[in-house]
């Protein structure tokens, strides 16, 4: 069968490019006061909306509505909405064994999962796990009753996690294109890197931390589970040994500094789609790139808030993809 | 039996329509879908855009004009269409370069048009450029071009 282009997608993508924050945008919102931080936004197109929240909601629907214009098909991109479906299922488990309250847990606007927010409650109310999408099953039934018999809510996101990683890495496995191949074993990856310094700085038994990582090409996570159950600094010497050995040295600066590393390795790895014209990987690329500009956008919303120095605001936006 | 030489001059003119007309349909196809793109998020390139998406329709014009100028050597078109089985055979090969080479560059220059309607979103100062890039895989579908009309030329003078 020969393979689908996107020729139609990738043009449009081109376009709408040029209306990403670039370096120099970025380094105009952290020289401006938070007031006219919306201002200048609203003067690249962004909404104009009253609470940094609302602002970034608003753009991230904007985004996936032209996503939804350009590609037929959303489940090309199941990597990126997964992760959606799962965070519903942790709030949707919450709401029913921790009786949080309804109000804004569910992820129900802009990216939305691939089974709707009330399905998911629906079924964990009743019980009715099989009727879960195959991937979300096991993990549903798992931290429902973990929550329950235990009360230990973060055991249960994170095994609600392993099961969201599994899920994108094998939808990341299914699909040809190469971004969306690197952005799900990435993120695998730094996720597994980031429960395993979790684990090890709340000193969590070797069987538990075995339980929670999910196995992925570029870490053995035996040998990290192993680091993790020892020490903090036993999980940065396994790392050295690793591709992401930069990682570790960063990570022992400050955590918030190791996921900035994250997101510019990503960043990294996408600028080369700026030059493909036909494959999915440019509008992948867009998707990962808007994420990414909203993050900075949010880092410097919050820093603006708390009144943080512009010197340390720098040190925490991400590098930008145009 | 003696009729099969105005029959592969025939056969010959229809290859190279046929031929380079569907790379140019395919090229101008794949361009099409691209400037679409782009004038979706910026109807102002329209003029520029379309340049670029109408370069790999030369191919399918070369084509045609090989297949006139050969249905007007044979006699199709007016004249005597009696012609031997080897000068039949001449001017079916006389089609073949722009029938192959048509196709093939028009679909190749489609797929830099694309490219360069890209570049263009990106850079609409850069026209200039963006232009140049997808007109250098015309200089093949000249040069069969070319050789297809000295070679259909000749054959006349020839006594076979």
């Amino acid at each position: 069968m020969a393979k689908q282009e996107y020729i139609y997608g990738v043009a449009r993508v081109r376009a709408k490019e040029m209306s990403l924050l670039n370096n120099q945008a970025v380094e105009q919102l952290i020289g401006a006061k938070e007031e006219d931080v919306f201002s200048l936004l609203a003067d690249r197109g962004w909404e104009r909306k009253e609470t940094a929240e609302e602002l970034l909601s608003a753009e991230r629907e904007k985004m996936w509505k032209f996503i939804e214009e350009i590609v037929d098909d959303l489940s090309v991109f199941d990597v990126f909405l997964y992760k959606n479906d799962f965070h519903n299922l942790k709030a949707a488990i919450k709401m029913i064994c921790g009786g949080v309250k309804r109000d804004r847990v569910f992820i129900d606007n802009g990216p939305k999962g691939r089974i709707s927010p009330e399905k998911i409650l629906q079924y964990c109310e009743t019980l009715n796990f099989s009727s879960l999408p195959e991937r979300m099953r096991t993990a549903a039934k798992k931290a429902y009753t973990v929550y329950l018999e235990t009360s230990d809510s973060q055991l249960s996101d994170m095994l609600i996690d392993k099961a969201a990683l599994e899920a994108i890495l094998k939808a990341g496995e299914a699909s040809s294109n190469q971004v969306i191949q690197d952005y799900a074993e990435l993120l695998c990856a730094t996720s597994n890197i980031k429960t395993a310094l979790r684990c090890a700085a709340l000193q969590k038994s070797l069987s538990l931390i075995r339980e929670v990582l999910a196995p992925c090409k570029t870490l053995d996570v035996e040998s990290l589970a192993r680091g993790a159950a020892s020490s903090v600094d036993a999980v940065y010497q396994y790392l050295e040994k690793t591709m992401y050995g930069q990682a570790a040295d960063i990570a022992r600066e400050s955590f918030s500094a190791f996921e900035r590393w994250c997101d510019d390795f990503l960043t990294e790895k996408i600028r080369f789609q700026k030059y493909q014209s036909f494959s999915i990987g440019p509008i992948a690329a867009y998707i990962l790139a808007k994420e990414n500009e909203l993050k900075t956008v949010r880092v410097i919303l919050l820093c603006k808030k708390n009144q943080i120095p512009e010197e340390k605001i720098r040190e925490r936006v991400r590098a930008m993809y145009v | 039996m003696e009729n099969l030489g105005i029959a592969f001059a025939l056969l010959g003119a229809a290859f190279a329509a046929f031929m380079a007309g569907i790379g140019s349909a395919i090229g101008v196809g794949k361009s099409g879908e691209a400037a679409a793109g782009v004038l979706t998020e910026e109807p102002t390139l329209f003029s520029k855009v379309l340049i670029l998406q109408l370069l790999p329709g030369t191919q399918g014009i070369y084509g045609l004009l090989i297949a006139f100028v050969c249905m007007s050597q044979i006699g199709v078109l007016g004249g005597d269409p009696n012609l031997s089985l080897a000068k039949g055979l001449l001017y079916f090969a006389a089609c073949l370069p722009i029938g192959a080479v048509g196709l093939y560059s028009a679909i190749s220059q489609g797929k830099a048009s694309v490219a360069s309607i890209g570049l263009l979103a990106r850079r609409p100062d850069q026209f200039g450029k963006a232009m140049i890039i997808p007109v250098m895989v015309e200089t093949y579908a000249i040069l069969a071009l070319l050789i297809s009309i000295l070679a259909i030329s000749g054959i006349g003078g020839l006594a076979l």
